[in-house]
């Protein structure tokens, strides 16, 4: 289990997140739903140890994240980050294979069976064909699921995703969430941040609300997701609508 | 860009011999004619043991090794130092536009020259040690710019290179002002262009250590230079700290450069352009990349310091060399950038 406790974080004394508490377990898709700006972002840099909370603790099971050292932290929890171009342009197996980075000892390198690795997770997700391909000229899907790759070689229980399918299209954001929630049904935990209600209802198991940096509510998709608590995240009026073929559709009504 | 890892490894052996080449003719151009076939005499004389004081009087011998052999070997470091540096300042910065004067060594160091010039009667030992020790002392500030500014931020870590560059340049002019015009100014002048004319074997001795202690320790962090240039959250999410590992690297090339600046003043442009003309050839996979970065460094130091010497009757400063071939090469590859491996 990865879990928050009490997490606050502050940026130059400007507190972004307050008594943050969720958790997520292995084989769950756990995503974290609120307005820009509302703390998103710092809950799952917090959740990599990128940032350290100013109060609270993450933990891995047992242990405190701050008596572990950031190669056991990535041996175990991984970042999916949104999908991006590099400073110089690496060959996409050569990126993929950096997953293998927090088993390496030091000086050591990449061996022959990491690039095996490297390769049967592009087969897993189906982009072998794009290995020697060059990173920088894929598109934002192919890059996405890439990240999605390194992630798998990195082998890790829980994988961390800020908004994985901002940048894709509406038919890649839909094959996108279908692969992590495949990951999730294979046994890893999915922690995401996304801004499409929709997504989450439809593929998440359970959802964090977040307003102004506090959890406004978490626990079963279906009974966080009503629209007096959607209202309330994000400050429009929403309707929960599950007249479409039994699939709940979220409708934003009137800015007020 | 080249995705084939066996070709990109027969490029990095053309690049050695290249190299090997090079460094062979090195020894054999200059001012004063080495003919080979007489120097392999003496050497064939050497090593059986007959008639050594004959050899050691001996004019080709005395101009090989005490000044054609240290030379080649300093400049072949040298190159070979900013080339690796340039690359590793490239990735942790991640801006390719980034050489290895970014945090204010070289202002430091030539300071550190002006002062030990107008401070000694040119005692090359205080001069040298000088110089070293400000290239430290000003990346040294340029760090704790950052960190007191945004904690070890790299765009912090920039602007407290370019200020400490530019409060250094200020200082070598006051000195550069104050120096006598007659006895002093014209060696500052001199020295600050950069050269390898006054190399013996007393500097090889000196910036050697550094620059192959620097050089391995960069070599076996080459897998480090890749994910370090994913940028920091995912270089930590990978497992790496960050900051710890870019301050290992700024210190230890901070070291080498300031060792080289020091004996050779200012050599501008290698450290770069050569970055990407490895990335050209080879791609960015650092493991390859780096390595190529610098046996071509130190390559066509090589070059570019025969023509110094060979070029005209007096030696030319290297740096007007580097730069008049270095600046419209970079336009080049600015202009078809599309190939040269980054964005």
């Amino acid at each position: 289990m990865l879990k928050a406790t009490d997490i606050s974080y502050a940026y130059h004394k400007e507190k972004v997140i307050t008594d943050v508490n969720f958790a997520v377990k292995e084989g769950e898709f756990v995503t974290l739903l609120g307005a820009n700006g509302s703390g998103k972002t710092t809950i799952l840099k917090c959740l990599n140890g990128i940032l350290r909370p100013d109060e609270g603790e993450v933990y891995l099971d047992e242990s405190r994240f701050d008596e572990l050292s950031r190669k056991e932290i990535a041996c175990h929890v991984s970042r999916v980050p949104q999908e991006h171009t590099t400073v110089f342009s690496y060959r996409t197996l050569d990126l993929v294979v950096m997953g293998v980075t927090p088993y390496l000892s030091f000086g050591s390198q990449p061996q022959k069976e990491d690039y095996q690795r490297g390769r049967d997770m592009l087969r897993r997700l189906g982009i072998l064909h794009l290995a020697n391909r060059s990173y920088n000229q894929l598109s934002g899907g192919e890059r996405q699921l890439v990240l999605i790759a390194r992630a798998l070689v990195q082998d890790t229980d829980y994988l961390v995703m800020d908004e994985p399918t901002s940048h894709l299209d509406f038919k890649n954001q839909h094959l996108l969430m279908t692969e992590i929630k495949g990951l999730t049904q294979q046994g890893k935990g999915v922690v995401t941040a996304l801004h499409d209600p929709n997504l989450a209802l439809k593929f998440c198991d359970k959802v964090v609300l977040i307003k102004e940096g506090r959890v406004l509510d978490w626990g079963q998709t279906e009974e966080v997701m009503t629209s007096k608590n959607l209202e309330s995240a994000y400050g429009i009026d929403m309707v929960v609508d599950n007249a479409t073929k039994n699939i709940e559709v979220v409708l934003a009504e009137k800015v007020s | 860009m080249s995705l084939s890892k066996e070709k990109d490894i027969v490029k990095l052996w053309s690049v050695a011999v290249l190299l090997v080449v090079i460094f062979t003719l090195s020894l054999f151009l200059g001012r004063y004619n080495i003919p080979p076939l007489e120097l392999l005499e003496l050497i064939r004389k050497l090593i059986t043991g007959q008639s050594t004081i004959e050899v050691a009087t001996d004019n080709v011998w005395t101009v090989f090794y005490y000044i054609r052999l240290p030379r080649v070997i300093l400049v072949t470091g040298v190159g070979a130092v900013l080339a690796i540096t340039g690359t590793a300042y490239q990735s942790i910065f991640r801006n390719p536009l980034v050489s290895p004067d970014l945090l204010g060594v070289s202002a430091g160091s030539c300071f550190g020259v002006a002062l030990g010039m107008v401070l000694t009667d040119n005692s090359l030992t205080t001069i040298y040690l000088l110089a070293f020790i400000f290239g430290v002392v000003a990346v040294g500030l340029a760090y704790f710019i950052a960190v007191f500014g945004k904690g070890e931020d790299i765009m912090m870590m920039v602007l407290g290179g370019i200020l400490v560059t530019s409060l250094f340049n200020a200082s070598i002019s006051i000195l550069k002002y104050l120096a006598d015009p007659y006895e002093k100014l014209p060696g500052i002048v001199f020295w600050l262009m950069g050269g390898f004319s006054r190399t013996g074997w007393s500097e090889v001795k000196f910036t050697l250590p550094f620059m192959v202690l620097g050089i391995t320790i960069i070599y076996i962090l080459r897998w480090y230079l890749n994910v370090l240039s994913m940028g920091e959250e995912e270089a930590i999410s990978l497992g790496v700290d960050a900051k710890a590992l870019r301050l290992v690297i700024i210190v230890i090339t901070t070291l080498m450069v300031a060792a080289a600046v020091a004996t050779t003043g200012q050599v501008t442009w290698i450290g770069l352009v050569v970055p990407h003309i490895a990335r050209y050839l080879i791609g960015s996979d650092h493991r390859l990349m780096l390595p190529t970065a610098a046996l071509l460094g130190s390559t066509l130091l090589l070059l570019m310091d025969n023509l110094a010497r060979c070029l005209t009757t007096v030696e030319i400063p290297i740096s007007i060399i580097t730069a008049f071939l270095g600046a419209p090469f970079f336009a080049y590859l600015l202009i078809s950038r599309q190939e040269s491996g980054w964005n």
